[in-house]
């Protein structure tokens, strides 16, 4: 395939365009303002499961030097709640001078608390008269179900069945180093609030919820984002910030979790277990799978890896979301999938065994053919090209067919460890399409510069993404195209929610589309300038642009600048949607309006597609697992801003390594505390744990009708991917390793073995 | 072996627990992160110039009265000698210290980090908070040319000291060396630890102009990245791949 070139997209000198901001300090997150004018917030949690709050004392807090407010469900209402549905709850906030104060005044907060019978395992609550938990009416469960052909019929067609259950899968917690936190005050009765969140314009109307105030009193502001993406769509913590700067009479307040109680209660991947029931022919084809998935805390994403990736005619999905007296789970970076893929990687593998044929081929024999639609949809498509193209190039690279032996088999090493390699591929269902692509603008001024105006934080590569994108489409020099007014919601529209991996699946049309509108008014004010006035019959479909000048087609020597073309009009503003929210992601009717010249109902990509291979050496005696080798691809579409996606990608890769490996939350399933509240107690990796050379990567490009300039999101479905180093322990030691709702360190191996307990 | 300091400040707090985490960037750290870990559960009550520190882990219980003041970690062998110089201040201390090469004379609450005192009364806000307890290293800076955690260190303890921040290692327009290197690897993903990544690399570089990656991957180790990049970041440190 020929891929349309760039003039300024791709091109590696225009490099990333704040990233000095990073470098010296001066990126403001939600902390870094205000210095020495603001006081500051900390909340106290509660200590039990289930029940409701009897009492609050805080006179001796009140007493405290230093100690400005305290407030509760009573004087925030809409975000304190007098019923405790999980250990960890916020109940009371404290307003002080520093944080240090408030966060000691909070130990002398009396709460009591009517307690109730709780329910704090996952699999408990999928027993009969199991207690309810109180966060769902009636129930614990919220089903979900998916229908392809007919599994009973698939039955009759299976020369070879199995069932495997798959236990629950590794949960991690994902508290960013920069704790959840919010800056708010009041002029008047106008509020402001600052909170780093993926999603600006929704953080507003929450708020306006929250404090139920007219929307015009309310301005909202997020510039950078200290990570946690995928779940910084939190905006609770604005509300607690503006009740609490009300308490203090409108006084600046940051409200800041603890470290620990960031890891207690705000978002941790939910875990997944589920069982597979499969059928396939002897050569190794599929016929039918009957599955049922659970899912501690979510319902979200129930089948999108085993529809993307596979074919498999007869399909019946079932399974349910469980609630219960725990902190709630939710979305990660890679969202939905990375349980869901390694189920399915590991049930496939089992069922290859069984099959009597490696990893490699049933992979191959099943996974959807290059350019194959969607088997349930006709308007939507999936990476399939991708998807293969990653799966071959990782397993080549890696020499994966030559290195591949029987589980636990001949592969002792010359150390005495074993050798072990695994395979894992999948198609996910976003860092194409957000859904939610919202609006951009771009603004022309009179001086020939081009503004890009975002209604969202601006988080890593974002900016230099949409400069990219506009500068391309404009016809403009990388540096003629600035980042505007950013993060606030009084100047931008509302560009959606910062997902699909740097603004690229989500903005990204939307800037490209505001681009293409605001060329078009600059081309009409071009024409009635010299010297393409003189031009008789010119319209401005007789007009490109190139390096900053506008140009007449039939003879590219009469050109003008952007300048020139400005000169004398006021600026000029190109707005732009993108993906219509019921559009994409779901393929519910393809594209709801047209966009790039594409008519309505244009089937859309809805994927992101990776493939890992991992290579490992296992020390049967300490249970240590070492990464020798680690080869990734993933689908890039069009690779805009080179280093960016690297960065992106890279990270996803080595994510997928703290996942398998690291990870790990305690639990107290007495009370459904998390007792690994601490970084040190999470077993985050650190640099001791990656070696560079060993990481191989390798982007995948493409053309994708549907994305902007080709490009979409990268660095989410490789986050999933983290399947293939549990592969490689299976393949080294002849034993699955159960991740037991957490990361498979030394003591899961050694259990696996049989030499501990 | 028991270690005798003297620092000429009254004290208030159980952060001076900290004291002698020092807290020096790197593998080193390992110690202090227990001893930050201990610290986190903690209740500490004030009754005139005495203050009670109980801590509920593995420490023990701490009892520091009025003037001189000694403070025993339990389980360690340090032992911290706190003389107040001023009584007038009360549990304030005046420090002199240099940050960025500019001079301070600042007058400082006993129980704030230096962390706090450069982000909340010098601006200087390039210096994270993370975890404030000395697990991520997102707070470090140089002291003497030593990368440090600022989080684990008391603003009266920095009288007399160089302090560089991330806002210090350039004029913010030039980048300096190592700014550069994550410039030109775009080593950043959310930024959010980046600041503290470039304070241990610098201090890596002015200990040890050329580093292997192992070097690097040691020097780094007391960091966390939540984002992960640290292929990229060792890289660019070590300015290959
Ligand atoms: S080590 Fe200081 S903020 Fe984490
Ligand atoms: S780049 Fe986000 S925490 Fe390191």
């Amino acid at each position: 395939m020929t891929l349309p070139v760039f003039n300024v997209a791709g091109k590696p000198e225009n490099h990333d365009c704040h990233i000095k901001e990073y470098l010296t300090g001066k990126a403001d997150y939600t902390g870094d303002h205000m210095p020495g004018r603001k006081l500051f917030g900390a909340m106290k949690h509660a200590t039990i499961a289930h029940g409701t709050i009897k009492s609050i004392d805080a006179t001796k807090a009140l007493n405290e030097t230093g100690v400005k407010a305290v407030i509760t469900y009573k004087e925030a209402p809409t975000v304190l709640n007098q019923t405790i549905l999980y250990w960890g709850q916020p109940v009371v906030g404290i307003v002080a001078d520093d944080w240090y104060t408030a966060c000691r005044a909070i130990n002398l907060v009396d709460v009591t608390y009517d307690e109730l019978p709780s329910i704090t395992e996952a699999d408990e609550a999928l027993k009969p008269g199991a207690v309810l938990s109180g966060k769902r009416e009636g129930t614990n469960l919220a089903p979900a179900s998916f229908t392809r052909g007919d599994v009973d019929a698939g039955r009759q067609q299976a020369d070879i069945e199995l069932e495997t259950i798959q236990p629950w899968t590794t949960t991690y917690q994902h508290s960013p180093i920069e704790s959840y936190q919010a800056l708010a005050w009041w002029i008047g009765d106008h509020l402001y609030v600052y909170q780093g969140s993926q999603n600006l314009h929704g953080n507003k109307s929450a708020v306006v919820n929250y404090l139920e105030m007219p929307a015009n009193k309310v301005h909202c502001f997020a510039r950078y984002l200290g990570g946690g993406h995928g779940a910084r769509l939190s905006n609770w913590e604005s509300g607690i910030a503006a009740f609490m700067s009300k308490a203090v009479y409108g006084l600046p307040v940051l409200f800041r979790e603890t470290k620990k109680h960031n890891m207690l209660f705000h978002i941790r991947q939910y875990e997944v277990k589920s069982t597979y029931k499969w059928g396939a022919k002897n050569d190794g084809s599929l016929v039918y799978l009957d599955a049922q998935n659970w899912v501690n805390g979510s319902g979200a994403g129930m089948s999108t890896v085993m529809r993307t990736t596979w074919i498999i005619p007869h399909v019946k999905w079932e399974g349910a979301g469980i609630y219960i007296n725990v902190p709630d789970r939710g979305s990660w970076r890679c969202v939905a999938d990375p349980p869901f893929a390694l189920n399915m990687t590991m049930a496939m593998d089992k069922l290859a065994e069984k099959l009597n044929i490696s990893p490699y081929e049933i992979r191959r024999k099943n996974m959807m053919p290059v350019d194959m639609p969607d088997q349930d949809s006709p308007y939507r498509y999936w990476g399939s090209k991708e998807v293969n193209e990653c799966f071959e190039t990782v397993a080549r690279e890696s020499g994966y067919t030559s290195k591949w032996h029987a589980p636990g088999q001949n592969n002792k090493r010359t150390d005495g460890r074993l050798h072990g390699i695994g395979i894992h591929c999948h198609t996910d269902s976003h860092g194409s399409v957000a859904g939610t692509s919202m609006a951009g603008i771009v603004l022309m001024q009179p001086d020939g510069t081009a503004l890009i105006e975002a209604g969202c934080t601006k988080p890593h590569n974002s900016p230099t993404m949409l400069v990219h994108f506009t500068a391309e489409t404009l016809g403009m020099k990388y540096e003629d195209v600035f980042v505007g007014d950013w993060g606030n919601s009084d100047t931008t529209l509302n560009s959606g929610s910062h997902g699909g991996s740097a603004f690229t699946g989500a903005g990204g049309s939307a800037f490209v589309s505001a681009a293409r509108d605001c060329r078009a008014k600059v081309f009409a004010a071009a024409i009635t300038k010299t010297p393409l006035k003189e031009i008789a019959g010119i319209t401005v479909d007789d007009l490109d642009a190139k390096d900053s000048e506008i140009f007449y087609k039939p003879d590219p020597t009469k050109r003008i600048t952007f300048r020139t073309a400005m000169n004398g009009t006021p600026p000029i503003a190109g707005y732009g949607t993108g993906w219509a929210a019921a559009g994409g992601g779901t393929g519910g009717g393809g594209l709801q309006r047209p966009l790039f010249g594409l008519p309505v109902g244009t089937a859309v990509n809805a994927q992101s597609a990776a493939a890992s291979v991992a290579e490992v050496a296992v020390d049967t005696d300490t249970g240590e697992v070492e990464i020798l080798g680690h080869w990734n691809a993933t689908g890039c579409g069009r690779v805009i801003f080179y280093e960016g996606v690297m960065s992106q990608f890279g990270s996803g890769t080595e994510l997928q390594i703290a996942q398998a490996l690291y990870y790990g939350d305690v639990y107290d399933y007495a009370t459904g505390a998390v007792i690994g509240s601490q970084f040190t107690e999470t077993q985050l990796p650190t640099t001791m744990d990656i070696r560079p050379s060993r990481h191989n990567l390798y982007p995948i490009e493409g053309d994708d009708h549907s994305a902007p300039l080709g490009a979409h999101g990268i660095g989410e479905p490789v986050v999933g991917s983290y399947a293939c180093i549990l592969s490689a322990i299976y393949n080294a030691i002849g034993v699955w390793v159960d991740p037991d709702h957490g990361a498979c360190n030394p003591d899961k191996v050694l259990k696996a073995l049989g030499k501990a307990t | 072996m028991s270690e005798e300091k003297e620092v000429k400040k009254p004290h208030l707090s159980r952060r001076e627990f900290l004291k002698d985490a020092g807290l020096i960037v790197g593998g080193a750290t390992i110690g202090s992160i227990a001893l930050a870990s201990a610290c986190n559960n903690d209740t500490t009550t004030v009754a005139g110039n005495t203050v009670t520190t109980t801590v509920t882990q593995t420490v023990g219980t701490v009892t520091v009265p009025a003037g001189t003041t000694t403070i025993t970690q339990p389980g360690s062998t340090s032992v911290v000698t706190v003389t107040p110089d001023d009584p007038s201040l009360g549990d304030k201390s005046r420090i002199n210290l240099t940050v960025n090469g500019r001079a301070y004379n600042l007058t400082v609450p006993n129980h704030l980090s230096l962390a706090w005192i450069l982000r909340e009364e010098l601006g200087l806000f390039g210096t994270k908070i993370g975890c404030d307890m000395g697990q991520c290293g997102a707070c470090t800076i140089l002291v003497d040319d030593v990368a440090i955690y600022s989080c684990v260190m008391l603003a009266c303890e920095a009288d007399g000291k160089k302090v560089t921040t991330v806002e210090g290692l350039s004029d913010g327009i030039t980048l300096s060396p190592i700014q550069q290197k994550f410039y030109d690897k775009e080593a950043v993903q959310c930024g959010y630890c980046t600041p503290g990544f470039l304070m241990a690399a610098e201090g890596l570089l002015k200990a040890n102009s050329n580093p292997t990656e192992d070097d690097v991957r040691l020097a780094l180790s007391g960091h966390l990245c939540m984002c992960q990049n640290f292929r990229k970041t060792i890289s660019a440190v070590i300015g290959g791949v």
